[in-house]
């Protein structure tokens, strides 16, 4: 099966400090990974440098088996960032913002025509809110916010979805459906998924992968084998392991 | 007075002044709701103080001091950019170090020359009334390009505008997109500077784009919303101008600014 992304070495720092430590690891198709970490490990830094947003000092990244720096199949990566980075003046409807997603597809002039409304009704629809379509995105609650953004994310059916933090802004139920959404589209369409959180008890319910990460690679593998392992009973002693695994399912 | 003011219209000056300040005041207004959105506002403020050092060395160097200004303020955003990007500097930083540089310069060749201190007063406050046939070509014909550009662009200029990081993500390159924008503003604040003059040329940004973002209702409504109360303003400030025989450029942005608050008063009113 071939690589969807490829990460060799990779190595990072900020300010003469190390964020990344020559981190290694490959995901193929239909993987579901729950990145993790404790605050400041590297977890939002590591998708920045798979995505090009941040420099690295060392290593190398491929998507799809292209190299980073020659990548140009950005219809193919699906992202939602941990904070929308966005005005909440912006003029901007709900149907403009998700439209944004498919300008991956499109050539200079990028221009939206029938076919992607339809597109994006149905990624609306799909995380059920249609009806707020020509609401302006400063008008909506942030969970909402949230869900447009994923959405925007959605809309070029990607292959492989990068999601940093995407539950915090979602109360509860809202967050269930969410993980229902991002499940069948792993477990259906077997697109590839790199979520980013910081709770490892609920990760376990969703993600069959971990990769444990402070600064360097803790652990990468099989959820079921990480709370098997006797090497992660080691590092983090068994009361820690077993609530990280008590909800795996 | 009705008959004398229409006579007035059939000037040639007027007529040029009427369409010369229309054209600029659409590109400004579309131009400045991209810059009000990314918190880029005074740029304006800070390139035509750029405009004013390089319009000085034009009458210095007695070439039209248009021409000298177009590339000096459009090299000048590209450092505000860079600046921005390479010496890690907030961009209001960068603005006030170019902007500084710009007055400088200005104030130093008046000092040396001591003979075009008029001229260069007409370029502080616009004198749209005097915008001759050369200039109202260039205008229209720069303004002509800005807006294909823009029409060409305006996805990548929304994408990056609206979230520059997921822009990048979309394969847009958002470093080129930047500086498309900058050199676009550049063009822009330079022709600007005959309507309403280098003490207003961010007026011109900024207030239609503050009015349409208190009505719109999506991206390219406010787009029309904002050249809409830019041409209007442009129109009554100048038949306010020749009526009450005040400075155009003030009566402009006076206009601008009444339309602002009455935005304002009616989304309060409705919402």
């Amino acid at each position: 099966m071939s690589a969807v992304i490829t990460v060799e070495q990779l190595s990072a720092r900020y300010n003469s400090v190390d964020v990344l430590q020559e981190i290694s690891f490959e995901a193929s198709a239909g993987d579901y990974i729950g990145v993790v970490g404790p605050n400041g490990a590297g977890k939002t830094t590591l998708i920045k440098a798979m995505l090009g947003l941040v420099d690295i000092s060392g290593g190398s990244v491929k998507l799809f088996g292209e190299k980073l720096q020659c990548f140009s199949q950005w219809h193919k990566v699906g992202y939602l960032p941990q904070r929308a980075n966005f005005s909440l003046l912006f003029p901007a409807s709900v149907k403009e913002i998700v439209g944004l997603g498919l300008l991956t597809q499109k050539r200079t002039p990028k221009r939206l025509g029938s076919g992607d409304e339809a597109l994006i009704d149905e990624a609306l629809e799909l995380l059920g809110i249609g009806s707020l379509r020509k609401k302006l995105i400063g008008e909506l609650s942030g969970g909402q916010q949230q869900r447009v953004l994923l959405a925007r994310a959605l809309v070029a059916k990607p292959e492989v979805l990068f999601l940093d933090e995407p539950t915090a802004a979602l109360d509860p139920q809202i967050r269930e459906s969410f993980f229902d959404t991002i499940r069948a589209l792993n477990q259906d369409a077997r697109v590839a998924v790199l979520l980013v959180t910081h709770d490892l008890g609920e990760i376990g319910q969703h993600a069959a992968k971990l990769l444990y990460v402070d600064k360097r690679v803790v652990f990468y593998g099989k959820f079921s084998d990480f709370c098997v392992s006797a090497e992660m009973t080691d590092y983090f002693g068994t009361h820690s392991q077993h609530l990280i695994c008590h909800q795996h399912r | 007075m009705i008959m004398d003011f229409l006579s007035v219209l059939q000037f040639a000056f007027v007529q040029r002044a009427f369409l010369g300040g229309c054209v600029i005041a659409v590109l400004c207004a579309i131009l400045g709701l991209f810059l009000v959105l990314r918190k880029m506002s005074l740029i304006g403020d800070g390139l035509s103080h750029v405009s004013f050092g390089a319009v000085a060395l034009g009458l210095l160097a007695n070439m039209s001091p248009l021409y000298v200004a177009l590339p000096l303020v459009v090299l000048a955003s590209f450092a505000i950019l860079k600046l921005t990007e390479k010496a890690r500097l907030y961009g209001d930083a960068a603005i006030g170090i170019v902007s500084a540089l710009g007055i400088a310069g200005g104030v130093i060749l008046a000092s040396v020359s001591r003979g075009f201190n008029v001229d260069l007063f007409s370029y502080l406050f616009g004198s749209i009334l005097s915008i001759g046939n050369e200039e109202l070509v260039l205008a229209v014909a720069l303004s002509a390009v800005v807006l294909v550009v823009v029409a060409v662009f305006y996805n990548d200029l929304l994408a990056v505008t609206f979230d520059e990081e997921y822009a990048r993500v979309s394969g847009i390159k958002t470093a080129r997109v930047n500086m498309l924008l900058m050199a676009l503003t550049a063009v822009t604040v330079v022709l600007a500077i005959r309507v309403v003059g280098i003490m207003l040329v961010s007026a011109l940004l900024i207030l239609p784009a503050a009015t349409a973002l208190q009505l719109a209702r999506g991206f390219k409504g406010a787009l029309l919303i904002s050249a809409l109360a830019a041409v209007t303003a442009v129109i009554v400030g100048i038949c306010i101008s020749i009526v009450l025989d005040l400075p155009a450029g003030g009566a402009i942005v006076a206009v601008n600014l009444v339309f602002f608050l009455a935005a304002l008063g009616v989304k309060k009113a409705v919402g």
